[in-house]
């Protein structure tokens, strides 16, 4: 893709009608952030670009911006995610990562890790049997790398480390309280008792690679219950609830 | 000093608003219809609120179909009748209805969901007519449900749910949906992966 214009390559987030055939798409792109795009004709059937236009579709776009949206005159996609878009289950949680991403992803800056881990992430869940852990260890991470990572080793409250007991995790504060200091918050704060079984989860992802996390056996109701309080962590960063994570 | 629309008489404001919250009109539209509306005869406006008005009034969903009725029996309408009930295709929108019945290819009844399942948008199963066509099926089994939703993400996902679901609860119900492929006048240089993979995946023998 050469010539006048500008070049980038990106993640489809989503796509809106616009006038009789034109759609307007959002795209997490590697080199201005979320930038918006408007695609003429992509709805006729015969538009070379309607079949490269969809959410999560990893894609090229080659675009001259002479008015406030740039308009797309050449799209190729790199990666259409197939395995993902045939199977219902994996596609809902595609979409959740894709929302939870957007959501953190700023504009106008450059953003090529956190796009290059999105990619390699949904493409670890057309492959694994585990997407719900995948998914855990997207989200455990994303907070960490936006500088609200989970306190997991040493108590929110008198910075001790954490013993090897049952201890309470905070959603709010993004963290865990000891026995100790539970009488001093437990008041002030929504708290949820953790044994010591899902903080080894907690502290193995911090360690661990993907791989060895597979090799550690994690029981489906852990995975779900460590989701439910990473979920409540993000919409409290966010201030929002995600649109998607109800369909999980 | 310039006349800002605030000036205007708060009739003129109320319609130009009313025109605006219409898809594909803008503030520059609105109020150039507003001022066309203004300079039509009495006659002419009437004609408009009243048909608006009676669009709202007269018209409501058929129970069975869910397509658009203005009969009193709710339970069926005319789109409903003379159709083969054991053959139902499931559409989106109205307007894929009408397309679909206008080809005269498929003589069996509809089911319109109005709308697809979008998570990004926060549109769920539950939001959709997918309950009233599970009790339809209950009522009838069909012999076989065409899945007609359009070839979009949010059209794809509604068509996995449907099929998961009847494939799990209705053993004996065949479920089939549209093929998808090349489009007449596309360029095979410019397919996408996807088009391209469903039209080798359907391809037919013409021996």
């Amino acid at each position: 893709m050469k010539g006048k214009g500008n070049y980038t390559k990106g993640l489809i987030s989503r796509c809106t009608n616009y006038k009789d055939s034109d759609i307007i798409f959002t795209l997490m792109s590697e080199d201005d952030g979320l930038q918006n795009f408007i695609a003429r004709g992509a709805k006729k059937p015969t538009s070379k670009l309607s079949g490269h236009i969809e959410p999560i579709n990893f894609v090229e776009v080659y675009y001259t911006s002479r008015n406030s949206l740039p308009s797309v005159s050449q799209i190729q996609s790199i990666n259409s995610f197939m395995k993902i878009k045939s199977n219902y289950d994996l596609l809902i949680r595609a979409q959740y990562l894709v929302e939870l991403s957007e959501k953190f992803f700023s504009e106008e800056a450059k953003n090529n890790p956190q796009l290059e881990i999105l990619i390699e992430t949904i493409n670890q869940l057309s492959k694994t049997d585990h997407p719900d852990l995948v998914i855990l260890v997207y989200e455990f991470e994303l907070l960490k790398s936006h500088g609200f990572g989970l306190r997991i080793f040493e108590c929110l409250n008198c910075s001790k480390s954490l013993t090897k007991s049952s201890n309470y995790f905070s959603y709010t504060n993004g963290g865990f309280y000891c026995e100790s200091c539970l009488g001093e918050v437990h008041a002030k704060e929504e708290l949820v008792k953790f044994s010591v079984e899902d903080q080894v989860i907690f502290r193995s992802i911090e360690r661990k690679t993907y791989n060895e996390l597979l090799n550690l056996d994690i029981k489906d109701l852990s995975i779900k219950k460590l989701s439910g309080m990473l979920r409540k962590s993000i919409s409290n960063v966010l201030g929002v609830q995600l649109k998607t994570s109800r369909f999980l | 000093m310039t006349l800002g629309r605030s000036s205007l008489p708060i009739e003129i404001q109320k319609l130009i608003i009313a025109f605006s919250s219409l898809p594909g009109i803008g503030p520059k539209t609105a109020q150039r219809l507003t001022f066309y509306v203004l300079s039509q005869n009495i006659d002419e406006t009437l004609k408009l609120s009243d048909a608006l008005r009676d669009v709202k009034n007269n018209l409501s969903y058929c129970q069975n179909c869910f397509f658009i009725t203005n009969e009193e029996s709710k339970n069926s309408c005319s789109f409903c009748i003379d159709k083969d009930t054991s053959l139902i295709c499931v559409v989106e929108n109205i307007v894929d209805a009408i397309t679909i019945e206008m080809s005269g290819i498929h003589s069996g009844s509809y089911h319109i969901l109005h709308g697809s399942i979008s998570p990004m948008n926060g549109i769920g199963p539950e939001n959709l007519k997918i309950d009233e066509l599970i009790k339809r099926i209950n009522n009838k089994l069909p012999k076989e449900i065409i899945l007609a939703t359009n070839p979009t993400l949010e059209g794809e996902a509604t068509s996995m749910y449907l099929s998961n679901f009847i494939n799990d609860n209705y053993k004996d119900i065949k479920v089939t949906k549209l093929a998808k492929g090349l489009a007449s006048g596309t360029d095979l240089e410019y397919s996408d992966f996807n088009t391209l993979s469903n039209a080798f995946e359907n391809r037919t023998n013409i021996n």
